[in-house]
């Protein structure tokens, strides 16, 4: 089963990884970035910041959407990354079951100047299409929450839209 | 207050809290302690036992030297008699992060922190390219 949906832009990397895998208590981490799973470097570095005992799999949006409607994916415990909302609703357009979206580190590092976007929060900037797409999110009404780490608390990304 | 004090043979402990200093902004409550020609292990044990002796109540000192068994350590050993300090060895940046950003330190705490430094020391031989991440095996 699908523990949780994260969108960061850094998809998996040190400490952040480490505190989530380990509060989720999962043993299957996907990373769906269709980018990522062709960049071999990237793969490497994300397999290091992941716990032992914890399987990585980067893999294209596609190919995750199939590995999570497996049957036998029911039996695991799964953290899903992806890098950014537009991927966030492909899933849940695509995938049964996604129990909840969580907003972590976003927009600062992905493309455009951070200053034509808006600011949500301290780590979450969007662009206007961006913003459409997360409103898209919320409107399926999969809980959709901001929270960077899990010793941090978590608001509603509802209310953080104006 | 949490005072962390690093100590080494040579330029070390400086050079390992300037690092501390770039990768999070914190540098006031780290001070750094090194074997040199003009500086001996007794004037390192003195300087930080007058720090400890000159503290105030509820005060933690967390010292971190290079090496178990080396000089520094050594001369410091005597301290873990103390309820304010706490003696670990074997100094390396993801230890000194995770130590550094703690909110309190305790020895659970500590454990966790060396745990995450053990680790950080990595080899990454040749069969790393061939790991796989393609999701074959997503389900073995």
């Amino acid at each position: 089963m699908i523990k949780l949906v994260r969108v960061d832009e850094r998809l998996v990397h040190g400490q952040v990884a480490v505190s989530w895998t380990k509060f989720l208590g999962v043993n299957r981490i996907i990373v769906a970035d269709d980018e990522a799973s062709e960049n071999e470097t990237q793969k490497i570095a994300m397999n290091m910041a992941v716990p032992e005992g914890t399987k990585l799999s980067v893999v294209p949006v596609e190919k995750a959407v199939s590995l999570l409607n497996d049957p036998r994916a029911a039996k695991l415990s799964i953290f899903v990354v992806v890098r950014n909302p537009e991927n966030a609703l492909t899933l849940i357009n695509n995938v049964k079951d996604i129990p909840k979206i969580n907003f972590g580190n976003y927009g600062r590092m992905s493309e455009g100047d951070s200053s034509d976007k808006i600011k949500l929060e301290a780590n979450l900037y969007v662009t206007d299409a961006e913003l459409e797409t997360i409103k898209e999110i919320i409107g399926t009404n999969v809980p959709t929450k901001y929270q960077t780490v899990p010793s941090e608390k978590e608001f509603d990304l509802k209310s953080m839209i104006k | 207050m949490i005072h962390f004090i690093l100590a080494s043979h040579s330029e070390l402990a400086h050079g390992m809290k300037e690092t501390i200093k770039m990768l999070t902004g914190i540098d006031e409550p780290i001070s750094a302690y090194g074997l040199k020609e003009n500086v001996n292990v007794i004037e390192i044990s003195e300087a930080i036992r007058e720090k400890i002796k000159n503290s105030s109540d509820g005060d933690i000192f967390v010292i971190v030297t290079d090496i178990p068994g080396g000089s520094v350590n050594n001369a410091l050993l005597d301290l873990v008699n103390s309820e304010k300090v706490y003696l670990l060895s074997g100094m390396n940046v993801a230890l000194l992060l995770n130590l550094v950003l703690k909110p309190k330190i305790n020895e659970k705490e500590i454990a966790e922190c060396i745990e995450l430094a053990t680790q950080s020391i990595v080899f990454f031989g040749k069969d790393i390219f061939e790991k796989n991440t393609e999701g074959d095996d997503f389900f073995d």
